[in-house]
């Protein structure tokens, strides 16, 4: 919204700034490419064409306005498409009517399973890939979530994924760490924050009902997003991942063999039950009315000292416009636990170690191009530009568009040091790092791309909110969830062919 | 007639109570609409000058920075309502003057006609959205004006039939025989004589109509995507964002989309009351 | 129902068709068909159609997500899942409740507004263009406004308001109980403007004698009032109330916009399920038996008022 002034400022620092540390980044190589496949385009005779695009607000003005001098070289013209609601459920509604959206769109991942399998999308054709730099994308994307049986049809672009954000300063204040060590028995680590879930509570206890902000205001332990349709569903897999997901078993929303969903096993019942108490006595009043926006806030204003949230927090935090908390933050994995619940064995494990599970809720976002479009060399040549390693890293560091890393190449403290964000070093440090382990972690959680994947999230939201809001229990609540989800997987198919998808997004 | 002192206070207890109601929320979007981001976010503001400065920033930033981010929904907006209640209301008279005049059409009496076209009322949006949506698939009407034109015409049509026929009615049929007699044309005596006299229904039905195409929220929430979205559609994801909210931007949208109407229902108030009121009770 | 405020009174229908001349009957039926025609195509666009496809729909296993798979006739299967779907038991529930608090609160206040807007003295046209102008914001727009930004926690006036009387801070839409309040809240603002208008409309329409009358008899204001003018309003009442309980069983915009059926399944209704079901789910088989029985209930209800309200009346 206001951000729209702010933005324009820091995009004319962007030019100038970024240009130098993507050309580091890149070691120029990709920078010089770009004019050639420009040129290719003019003789390919795409010149003068016009296609649209469609994807998440902020993303494509950015992408846009990093893209003024290719459109001059091949004279192509690219028009953004808005779309007033939700965007994935209309491109999801797009491939299930066969209303035409736009050439080129943007869309999250975790409704490729349905996008990809009726074949809305293009495949991305061999010269593309090898001109985006494939390899340096980060491998779950790539190899997972970028396609369907065995065809690729999109490029991955935004690489989302949940961890710890918390207020360095705090953790790190020695008064303050006399404090908790007082109470508890422990120092407080501010490298890395609480590292169980066990931790994490009493860190929540600790930040909670006293005014630990210069704003003097009483604060809170944590915020999330408990509101139905504002993020619960992925909130609450994150807050259950250390829980549920046994680090020797593929298996986390279903059993992978017999299709039986594992969300009302006793690892997630225990999740939620916890959350819950969380919610009640460590937010904000009016936490169950979170979503992400507000929640985040609450980070942004000094009023909670953490949240387990997506990398986009850190970013909004650079802003001071919009933030107090800019180069007070630290990151790390989401809480493990040592806990860990068995879903063959059905039942709880003692771990040696806290076991992290990172969970890459949402999944990001891909880049494809629509079946029907009427501009498909045209297309491809944007893409080209758009999905270059220089351009993804330009867009990711410009604020406002929303893109997080999803390439080994974005990995790079100097570009976001050298950014509009002016990011401090160290932290800059801690938050890539943190989301480098998170993609690249052995224990990872893929996010529930199947078909069907909407109607499974409104089943699990509705019962998880019923929960928090107070009217069902926790176990009866998710065993009704996963009666739905059964009934779901039956009217899609049946398990068999839900799980062979499944087994596929895991790779067994 | 003279009057007890407890219904006085009665009487203006209820309208002072009432018109607070109304008017505060009315005050508040007004005022919003001129505070700043921080105005708003630093807890609520109530008299301008004295807990706030006022700005224009949102009316600037309205019409200048950023037109495209609204117009085109208004754009769309317009052109569906006017569109819209400019066939509704000539299908409107055609239907009705039909009705008005001839008792009986085939087996079934006029006024059988007028309860089956008030019948489609009973059926919620819910159970038309699902084969609307299959069949403007079909049809690639998905995501275009014209389909929204189409189906909000389908949907006022019966209603302005309905209005117009008790509107025509009222106008004695003597007159219209006494013109022909003169030797006019039907045609000729329906433009002339009856539409003039039916025109305060006839801007009624207009106006109603235009609303509500205008307001309209559930069909434009399932038929549209990105070409065809309309006002009330863009106002809903102003505060489904993943952004925080920009209160003052919402409100000075809020402002502008009901401004239009406002006016013509304070200039045609009679007009249009008279044809809610018909609309309703029978 | 007989009163027709507002429409000037009904000149004597034709009791021949206005024809110059006989033998031009059949052109006259010809004409009659032309000027129908456009009423006729919407009626069947917006009712036999819809009605014929869900019907249909409701009795197959039709998803739009399950890809490639063929659509099966499952006979009624839809229908009686819906009793043992805890989810839409509930929304039926909320729905109801909504209907039973809105409706006659609606009234209420529309009655006690419109009585008073009719014996006000000073001030009548004012309020009268006040009181009705609701009914031209759409319903997005009180949703946004009103629901969203007037209750809103952090920076509404209302909890501000409270804040400063002494009231602890109230989560309109964060609690359970609150949320359904708040909606309802909002519906009474937006609707009863409707009612007022139909009553006052219908108030006018009453012989300014009968209450003088009522005086030289010695009854009391309050006495005369529910012994001559409120049963000479029940028949605008009953239509005030058929079509107030219509639209309060199709409840949508508000909850859609304002909650999205939350807290939990507090906002719940009906129609919001059938949309996230059949719109955004896919699933078109099961939400048109849902949305039928939506259609179903409310036929049954609409039905029972109005032949109450017909024997009362009489």
């Amino acid at each position: 919204m206001s951000r729209g002034i702010s933005r324009r400022q820091l995009l004319q620092q962007a030019t100038g700034a970024a240009a130098g540390a993507v050309a580091a980044a890149c070691g120029g190589g990709a920078l010089r490419a770009a004019p050639t496949a420009a040129r290719a385009a003019q003789d390919g005779g795409t010149a003068g064409a016009k296609i649209t695009v469609v994807g998440r607000e902020g993303t494509i003005p950015v992408l846009l306005d990093n893209s003024q001098d290719w459109m001059a070289q091949t004279g192509i013209t690219v028009e953004p498409v808005v779309v007033s609601t939700d965007l994935g459920r209309k491109i999801l509604q797009s491939a299930v009517t066969g209303a035409f959206l736009a050439d080129v769109q943007l869309h999250d991942d975790n409704y490729g399973a349905d996008l990809y399998a009726r074949g809305y999308y293009q495949e991305v054709p061999a010269d593309v890939k090898g001109t985006v730099g494939w390899d340096d994308i980060v491998p779950f994307y790539r190899d997972r979530l970028s396609g369907w049986q065995g065809k690729t049809y999109g490029i991955p672009y935004d690489g989302d994924n949940m961890f710890l954000t918390y207020r360095r300063d705090l953790m790190a204040d020695p008064a303050i760490q006399e404090r908790f060590t007082a109470a508890y028995g422990y120092g407080m680590d501010p490298a890395t924050g609480p590292k169980s879930w066990q931790e994490h509570g009493q860190y929540a206890e600790f930040f909670t009902g006293w005014a630990w902000d210069p704003s003097g205001e009483e604060g809170y332990g944590l915020s999330s997003m408990w509101k139905r349709g504002g993020g619960l569903f992925w909130a609450f897999c994150s807050r259950a991942a250390a829980y549920a997901k046994h680090p020797g078993a593929p298996d986390f929303y279903f059993d992978v063999e017999t299709g039986d969903p594992l969300i009302n096993s006793e690892a997630f019942v225990r999740a939620l039950t916890e959350w819950k108490t969380e919610m009640e006595t460590y937010a904000p009043p009016g936490a169950l009315n979170f979503e992400w926006a507000n929640g985040n806030d609450q980070l942004m204003t000094g009023r909670v000292a953490m949240v387990n949230y997506w990398a986009d927090t850190g970013k909004d935090a650079q802003d001071p416009e919009n933030s107090t908390v800019k180069g007070k933050l630290g990151y790390h994995l989401t809480p493990g636990s040592t806990d860990v619940y068995n879903p063959k064995a059905r039942a709880w494990e003692t771990q040696p170690e806290v076991s992290h599970a990172p969970f890459l809720g949402f999944g990001g976002r891909n880049f494809a191009i629509a079946r029907d479009t009427k501009q498909a060399e045209a297309s491809w040549e944007f893409l080209k530009h758009a999905c270059s390693p220089e351009t993804t890293l330009t867009v990711s560091v410009t604020p406002g568009s929303g893109m997080d890393p999803v390439r080994e190449s974005q990995f790079n403290v100097d570009a976001w040091v050298n950014s509009p964000f002016q990011w401090n070093p160290d932290e800059a440090r801690s938050y890539l790092d943190t989301i480098r382990a998170n993609l690249n972690h052995p224990n990872l959680v893929a996010d529930l791309r199947l078909p069907g994947w909407t109607q499974y999230q409104d089943a699990l939201e509705t019962s998880v909110s019923a929960v928090l809001a107070g009217s069902s229990e926790a176990q009866g609540a998710l065993d009704q969830a996963a009666a739905q989800w059964k009934s779901i997987t039956g009217q899609l198919g049946g398990a068999e062919k839900q799980m062979t998808y499944y087994r596929d997004l895991l790779g067994v | 007639m003279r009057r007890s002192k407890g219904a006085w206070f009665f009487t203006y207890g209820v309208l002072t109570a009432w018109s607070l109601l109304l008017l505060f929320p009315m005050y508040w979007v007004v005022t919003t609409s001129f505070k700043t981001r921080p105005a708003i976010s630093g807890g609520a503001t109530f008299v301008p000058w004295v807990d706030f400065d006022p700005s224009l920033q949102a009316w600037r930033e309205l019409f200048s920075e950023s037109t495209d981010r609204w117009l085109p929904f208004f754009a769309n907006s317009l052109i569906i309502s006017v569109v819209t209640a400019a066939l509704a209301s000539v299908f409107g008279m055609m239907g009705g003057y039909a009705l008005a005049r001839w008792r009986r059409l085939g087996p079934f009496a006029s006024a059988q006609f007028g309860f089956l076209l008030l019948g489609q009322r009973m059926f919620p949006a819910a159970l038309l959205a699902l084969p609307m949506l299959i069949m403007f698939q079909d049809l690639k009407l998905l995501d275009t004006r014209v389909g929204l034109i189409l189906l909000y015409t389908a949907f006022s049509t019966p209603f302005a039939v309905w209005l117009l026929t008790e509107f025509i009615r009222s106008v004695p049929v003597e007159i219209e025989e006494s013109a022909m007699l003169d030797g006019s044309s039907r045609l000729g005596v329906i433009f002339r004589i009856t539409l003039p006299l039916v025109l305060p229904g006839l801007i009624g039905v207009f106006v109603l109509v235009l609303a509500g195409a205008w307001n309209e929220y559930f069909f434009a929430l399932v038929l549209t995507f990105s070409e065809s979205v309309t006002v009330p559609i863009f106002l809903a994801n102003q505060i489904n964002q993943t952004e925080s909210v920009g209160w003052y931007f919402v409100s000075a949208i809020g402002i502008l989309s009901s401004f239009p109407l406002i006016i013509a229902a304070l200039v045609l108030q009679r007009f249009i009351q008279r044809g809610l009121v018909a609309g309703a009770v029978k | 129902m007989s009163s027709r405020p507002g429409v000037a009174t009904r000149a004597r229908p034709s009791a021949v068709p206005v024809a110059p001349a006989r033998g031009r009957r059949r052109k006259r039926s010809y004409v009659r068909l032309v000027l129908l025609l456009p009423a006729f195509v919407s009626l069947a666009f917006v009712t036999i159609y819809p009605l014929g496809f869900t019907v249909y729909a409701s009795l197959t296993d039709w998803n739009l997500f399950n890809f490639g798979a063929p659509v099966r006739f499952v006979g009624f299967r839809n229908w009686i899942e819906l009793w043992r779907d805890q989810n839409f038991l509930i929304a039926f529930k909320n729905t109801a409740v909504f209907v039973l608090i809105a409706t006659p609160l609606t009234y209420l206040v529309g009655l006690m507004v419109a009585v008073a807007l009719d014996t006000a003295t000073v001030g009548k046209r004012f309020f009268r263009v006040l009181f009705w102008l609701p009914l031209m914001l759409s319903s997005v727009l009180v949703t946004v406004v009103i629901g969203r930004m007037m209750f809103d926690p952090f920076v509404g006036p209302v909890d501000s308001v409270l804040d400063r009387l002494g009231v602890p801070q109230v989560l309109w839409l964060a609690n359970p109980r609150t949320a359904m309040m708040t909606i309802i809240i909002l519906q009474v603002w937006w609707g009863t403007a409707y009612t007022i208008m139909l009553l006052v409309a219908a108030l006018e329409s009453l012989p300014p004698e009968l209450n003088e009358a009522a005086r030289v008899d010695g009854a009391g204001e309050w006495r005369a009032f529910w012994e001559i003018t409120f049963p000479l309003l029940l028949p605008v009442s009953s239509a005030v109330f058929l079509i107030q309980i219509v639209d309060a069983w199709k409840v949508f915009d508000i909850i859609n916009v304002l909650t999205g059926g939350g807290p939990g399944t507090a906002t719940q209704s009906i129609s919001l399920l059938v949309f996230q079901q059949g719109v955004q789910g896919g699933n078109i088989s099961y939400a048109s038996a849902m949305a039928w029985m939506l259609t179903v209930t409310i036929a049954v209800v609409a039905g029972t008022v109005y032949w109450l309200s017909r024997r009362w009346t009489d």
